[in-house]
C-alpha cells in the first residue's frame, strides 16, 4: 500500500478531505546523454521516492542545499516537468498525466512564484499585459478594459499602484518585480502555489516585506504553500510544517517548532547548527557541527543513507548498505535515518 | 561633477588593525563593494575615480603610490577573494599552476620542485583533500566550495597583511559556508592579518567580526563593535535591519516580520537631509533639513544619526 | 508591440540609435536608395535608361550623360540607378526568404528540442556543409539563368546562419522562468513561442535582416560578374563590373566608377546603420 493511501485510510474521510496536494513515491531521473549517437550515457536522481502531503491552508516548507532536487520536486508537483515515476493528487484528482484542457483547468489552481525576479517577468511586456494575460488565457474576461480593471486590483493586492500597469519590468527594484510576480500567481485565483526561493534574490530589508507579503495573502484568501527555501531561519518563521530535502530524498518531515527544537537527522542538525545567527554571543561555538567534504552527485549517489559519507554518526555496515525509511518518530514527525530513535 | 555621476562611496573612514576583523554590511548598492575596491585602488578609471579622502596602509599614503608599486602591494601586501570563485579563477589553468605563479612572483628565484612543494602545502592547508592530485584539477572540476579554498590559498600564498574578503560566502550551501567561515577565522589567526569582510548577511558578521561598519546609500550608517551593533543598535537602519531578519523563537513564528518600509534612494536623486529619512520612522524636521555626521556615541562607537535609537531601549 | 509605449525596450534602442549622428545619415541614404529604387521600380524617373543610340557609344561624361555612355550609349547614370532597383530588389527578398526558413526552423527546433531539433541541425548542417558560392550558381543553372534563380537561391542557402542563431536564443529563454511562468498559467506553445521568446529574439533578426541585406546585395554583384546572376540587358552593377574589363583597356572608366561608388555607399551606410543598430538593440550592451 502506498504511502498516500494508507494516510488516506488512517485518518478517515476527514483528512482525504482536507489534503489538497498528495505526492506519493514520485521520482524524477534526467537523462544525461553523450557520445556520438548522443545515447543515454546515465542519469541525475534528482528526486528519488518522496511521498508526503499538504494540507489545505496549510504552508510547507522544503529546505535544502542546491542541487538536493527541491526545484525539482515543487515543478513536478505543478505540472512543468513530468515526473519519471510515482503520482500526484491534486484535491482528489490524479493530476500526475493529464494534458490539453483537463490540464489547462488545473493550471488555474495551482501556481508558481519563482526566484529570480529579473528573469521571470517578460522584458518586453508591460506589467499591464503580463498580469491580463492569464485573464486572457483563462477567458476570465471578456473585454480588455475588464482585464486590465482586474490587473489593478492585483496590484493594489500586492502592494503597487494602478500607475504601474504601463510600466516595463525593468523601472522596478527586485523587491517590487517579486510582487508583480506574485500578483501574476494571483490573477487565476489559485488555490496552491509552489513558491520557489520566493525572497533569497532580495536584500534582507525587502525580503520581510514580501515575506509578510505572502503571509497575508494566504490569511486572506486562504492560499496553501510549498515554500521552498535554503534559508531554514525564514522558512522556519513561515511555515507550519518543514520537510528537509538531502539528494532527492526527504530526510525529516516534521512541524516548524519541533524540527528547530527537537531535529532527530543528523544532517537537519548539522544544517541547523550551520547557520549563521546575528547574535555574537548567542551560540556555543563550541556545538557547532561543521560537516566534512561536499555533497555527492546525484548521478552516482551513495549507496545505502545518502548522507553516510558526510554523516558524523556514520556506522559501517549499516549506513553505507542499507537505505533508511522514512519512519514516524512521534506525531508528525517522520526521519529517515537507522539511529533515529536513539535521540 | 557633471549628470549621470554620483559618489558611490561618500566620505567613509575607517581603521584596521593586524589580526582584526571589519565587517562591511548594507544592501545591495550600498557602496560595500566600492569601498573594498577602493582600497586596492582596483576602480577602473573612467569611469570611477577617488576624488579625494586618504588610504593609509601601514601608515602609507596608497593613494599617491604609483601604478607600479601599487601591484606590488596588491597580492603581496593585500589580498582578495571574491564572491564567485569560478570567474575569479582562470578556467584554462590548473589550480596549482595559478597558486604557483602566486608564490613565484612573492619568492623570486625559488626552484619549481620548492614552489611545487609550496602549493601542495598551501592546499593541504586550506583544508583540500589529497592536494597532490587536486594540484593538477582545473577549477570546473572543483565544487563550489573547494574552488573558494583555492581563492584562499592563491590569496595567502604571500603572506598578506591585510585580507579583503567580498561576500567569500554568498554563492555557497549553508553547510559549506559554515566550513569557509571556520576556515577564514582558522588562517587569519594563524596569518595574524587583518580583514575586511564583505557581506550582507547579519549572522556572519556576528559570527566573524571584532568590528563592524554598517552602510548605507554609500555612508557609514553605524560603526563599532559587533556587540555595539548587535545588542546596542543605534541608527534606526541598523536596528531595522536587524529586526527584519526572522529569529528561530516559537514566539515570533508565524508573524509578520519588522520591515523597513521604501526602498534604497536611487544614488542620481539622493534626498537633501539623512538618506535614511524617508524610510524612517523617526525621522523630524532636521533630518530633511541637515545631513547628520558620523559621530563618536560611546567610544569606539559611531552613529550618523540626528535622534539616534536610545541605547537603553529594548535590542535584539 | 514595436514603437509602443515611451518606456519599452524598443523605444529606448531606437533613442539610442538616433543619438548617434552617423546612424542616422546612413539611414537618410539607405533610404534615398530606397526611394530611387522604388521609384525606378515604377519607371518614374530617367525614362532615357533603356534608350539605345549605337552611335553615341562610349561617350565621357558630359552634362547631357554626367557619367557618360555604354556600348550601345545608354546614359550610365541612369544604368547605376536602375542598378538600385535590382540590388534592392536581391537584397531585399532573398533576406525575406532567409528570415523565413531561418526564423521559423530555428525555433521550432529550438523550443520543441528531441527529434524536431537533430531533424533541422542534420539539414543545416548538411546545408552548410556545401560551399555557398558553388550551390547558388548550380540552383541558378538547374532553374534558369536571372534575377528570380538568383534570389530564390541565394534565399534557400543562406538562412543557416540566423538558424543556429534563433534556435540557441530559443534554447537558451525556453528555460528562462518567465516562460516557465507562462507554461504555468496554461499558455499554449503558440502563445509562448510567439507572445513571449520570440519579442525578445527579434532584435536578433532585425540585425541579421541589415547584414543579410548588405550580403545578398554583394552577392548579386559577385555572381552577375562572374556571369551567373543577372541576364544580361538587366541594369545591375554586377554586370557593369563585368562589362569594364573590357572597356578599361580602351580607357573607358566611367561605368566602372559609377558601379562601384553606387555600391561604396550602399555598403558603406548599411555597414554603419548595422552597428548603430547592434550597440542599440544587444541587451549585453546596455547602460554603456
Amino acid at each position: 500500500m502506498s504511502l498516500a493511501t494508507s494516510l488516506f485510510n488512517l485518518t478517515g474521510k476527514e483528512s482525504e478531505l482536507s489534503n489538497l496536494v498528495v505526492v506519493d513515491h514520485l521520482s524524477k531521473r534526467f537523462p544525461i546523454k553523450g557520445g556520438v549517437f548522443s545515447r543515454e550515457i546515465g542519469g541525475v536522481h534528482a528526486v528519488r521516492d518522496v511521498s508526503f502531503v499538504i494540507k489545505k491552508g496549510e504552508t510547507l516548507g522544503l529546505v535544502g542545499e542546491s542541487g538536493c532536487g527541491k526545484s525539482t520536486l515543487g515543478r513536478c508537483m505543478i505540472r512543468l516537468i513530468d515526473p519519471t515515476q510515482g503520482r500526484i493528487h491534486f484535491d482528489g484528482h490524479d493530476i500526475t498525466t493529464i494534458r490539453g484542457d483537463e490540464l489547462r483547468g488545473f493550471r488555474r489552481r495551482m501556481q508558481i512564484i519563482f526566484q529570480d525576479p529579473y528573469s521571470s517577468l517578460n522584458p518586453r511586456m508591460t506589467v499591464g499585459a503580463i498580469l491580463s494575460e492569464p485573464l486572457e488565457i483563462h477567458k476570465l474576461f471578456s473585454t480588455k478594459s475588464e482585464r486590465l480593471e482586474r490587473a489593478g486590483e492585483l496590484l493594489d493586492l500586492v502592494g503597487l499602484r494602478r500607475e504601474h500597469l504601463n510600466r516595463y519590468p525593468h523601472e522596478f527594484s527586485g523587491g517590487q518585480r517579486q510582487r508583480i510576480g506574485v500578483a501574476r500567481a494571483l490573477a487565476v485565483e489559485p488555490q496552491f502555489i509552489v513558491c520557489d526561493e520566493p525572497v533569497s534574490a532580495l536584500d534582507v530589508s525587502v525580503q520581510a516585506q514580501v515575506v509578510n507579503l505572502l503571509m497575508d495573502l494566504q490569511e486572506k484568501l486562504g492560499l496553501t504553500y510549498l515554500f521552498i527555501a535554503h534559508d531554514l531561519k525564514v522558512v522556519e518563521h513561515i511555515s507550519n510544517r518543514v520537510a528537509v530535502m538531502y539528494l532527492g530524498q526527504i530526510v525529516e518531515i516534521a512541524d516548524a517548532t519541533d524540527l528547530y527544537l527537537s531535529a532527530s537527522h543528523p544532517y537537519t542538525k548539522a544544517l541547523l547548527s550551520a547557520i549563521p545567527v546575528p547574535d555574537p554571543h548567542g551560540k556555543d561555538k563550541q556545538q557547532r557541527i561543521i560537516l566534512s567534504g561536499d555533497v555527492p552527485s546525484p548521478i552516482t549517489p551513495p549507496s545505502g543513507c545518502a548522507f553516510h559519507t558526510r554523516c558524523p554518526q556514520f556506522k559501517k555496515g549499516i549506513c553505507d548498505q542499507e537505505m533508511p525509511l522514512l519512519k514516524e518518530v512521534s506525531s508528525g514527525h517522520s526521519v529517515s535515518c537507522h539511529f533515529a530513535e536513539e535521540d | 561633477m557633471d549628470e549621470g555621476s554620483f559618489y558611490a562611496v561618500d566620505d567613509v573612514s575607517f581603521t584596521l588593525d593586524r589580526g582584526e576583523t571589519l565587517g562591511l554590511v548594507g544592501e545591495s548598492g550600498c557602496g560595500k563593494s566600492v569601498t573594498a575596491l577602493s582600497i586596492m585602488r582596483l576602480i577602473p578609471d573612467p569611469p570611477g575615480k577617488i576624488e579625494s579622502g586618504s588610504i593609509l596602509f601601514q601608515g602609507e599614503e596608497i593613494l599617491t603610490y604609483s601604478e607600479e608599486k601599487m601591484r606590488t602591494i596588491r597580492g603581496n601586501e593585500v589580498a582578495m577573494i571574491f564572491q564567485e570563485p569560478m570567474t575569479s579563477l582562470n578556467p584554462v589553468f590548473t589550480c596549482g599552476n595559478q597558486i604557483a605563479e602566486a608564490i613565484a612572483l612573492h619568492h623570486k628565484g625559488l626552484s619549481r620542485t620548492k614552489i611545487h612543494e609550496k602549493t601542495v602545502d598551501i592546499l593541504r592547508l586550506v583544508g583540500i583533500p589529497e592536494p597532490e592530485k587536486r594540484v593538477n584539477e582545473y577549477p570546473h572540476q572543483l565544487s563550489g566550495g573547494m574552488r573558494q579554498r583555492v581563492m584562499i590559498a592563491m590569496a595567502l600564498s604571500c603572506d598578506p597583511k591585510l585580507l579583503i574578503a567580498d561576500e567569500p560566502t554568498t554563492a555557497l550551501d549553508v553547510t559549506i559556508q559554515a566550513q569557509i567561515l571556520e576556515l577564514i577565522r582558522k588562517l587569519q589567526k594563524e596569518f595574524d592579518a587583518g580583514m575586511i569582510l564583505i557581506t550582507h548577511d547579519l549572522g556572519v558578521v556576528a559570527e566573524t567580526c571584532n568590528h563592524v561598519a554598517v552602510m548605507y546609500a554609500g555612508k557609514i550608517a553605524e560603526y563599532g563593535s559587533v556587540d555595539d551593533i548587535f545588542y546596542r543598535p543605534q541608527h534606526h537602519y541598523t536596528k531595522g535591519l536587524l529586526n527584519s531578519v526572522p529569529h528561530f523563537d516559537s514566539k515570533t513564528r508565524l508573524k509578520r516580520l519588522a520591515t523597513i518600509p521604501g526602498v534604497v534612494p536611487s544614488m542620481l536623486k539622493l534626498p537633501q537631509g539623512c538618506r535614511f529619512q524617508d524610510r524612517c520612522g523617526a525621522a523630524k524636521d532636521l533630518c530633511r533639513q541637515q545631513e547628520p555626521r558620523l559621530r563618536p556615541v560611546e567610544t569606539d562607537h559611531h552613529v550618523s544619526c540626528h535622534f539616534p535609537v536610545q541605547p537603553h531601549g529594548q535590542g535584539v | 508591440m514595436i514603437g509602443g509605449d515611451r518606456n519599452s525596450l524598443w523605444w529606448d534602442a531606437y533613442r539610442r540609435v538616433v543619438k548617434n549622428r552617423l546612424a542616422v545619415a546612413s539611414f537618410i541614404v539607405i533610404m534615398i536608395y530606397g526611394l530611387l529604387a522604388l521609384l525606378a521600380s515604377f519607371e518614374l524617373i530617367l525614362p532615357q535608361v533603356h534608350l539605345v543610340d549605337h552611335a553615341r557609344g562610349y561617350e565621357p561624361p558630359s552634362w547631357e550623360h554626367p557619367l557618360g555612355t555604354d556600348i550601345f550609349g545608354r546614359d550610365v547614370l541612369s544604368r547605376a540607378v536602375y542598378g538600385i532597383k535590382t540590388a534592392m530588389m536581391v537584397g531585399l527578398v532573398a533576406t525575406l526568404i532567409s528570415i523565413l526558413f531561418g526564423v521559423t526552423l530555428g525555433a521550432v527546433a529550438g523550443y520543441f528540442g528531441g527529434k524536431i531539433d537533430e531533424m533541422v541541425v542534420w539539414l543545416y548542417t548538411t546545408i552548410d556543409s556545401v560551399p555557398f558560392i558553388l550551390l547558388v550558381p548550380a540552383l541558378a543553372f538547374v532553374m534558369e539563368r536571372g534575377i528570380k534563380s538568383l534570389v530564390i537561391a541565394m534565399g534557400v542557402t543562406s538562412w543557416v546562419g540566423l538558424c543556429r542563431l534563433i534556435r540557441g536564443e530559443f534554447l537558451k529563454h525556453r528555460q528562462k522562468d518567465y516562460v516557465l511562468a507562462a507554461e504555468a498559467l496554461g499558455a499554449s506553445h503558440l502563445r509562448r513561442i510567439f507572445r513571449h521568446i520570440l519579442p525578445n529574439v527579434f532584435y536578433i533578426i532585425l540585425i541579421q535582416f541589415s547584414l543579410g541585406f548588405v550580403f545578398a546585395i554583394k552577392s548579386e554583384v559577385i555572381l552577375s560578374y562572374l556571369g551567373l546572376g543577372a541576364e544580361p540587358g538587366t541594369p545591375s552593377w554586377g554586370l557593369m563590373i563585368d562589362d569594364a574589363k573590357l572597356e578599361l583597356a580602351r580607357g573607358v572608366w566611367w561605368g566602372l566608377a559609377a558601379a562601384t561608388l553606387f555600391m561604396f555607399f550602399l555598403i558603406l551606410s548599411f555597414n554603419l546603420f548595422n552597428d548603430a543598430l547592434r550597440d542599440a538593440l544587444d541587451p549585453k550592451l546596455k547602460n554603456k
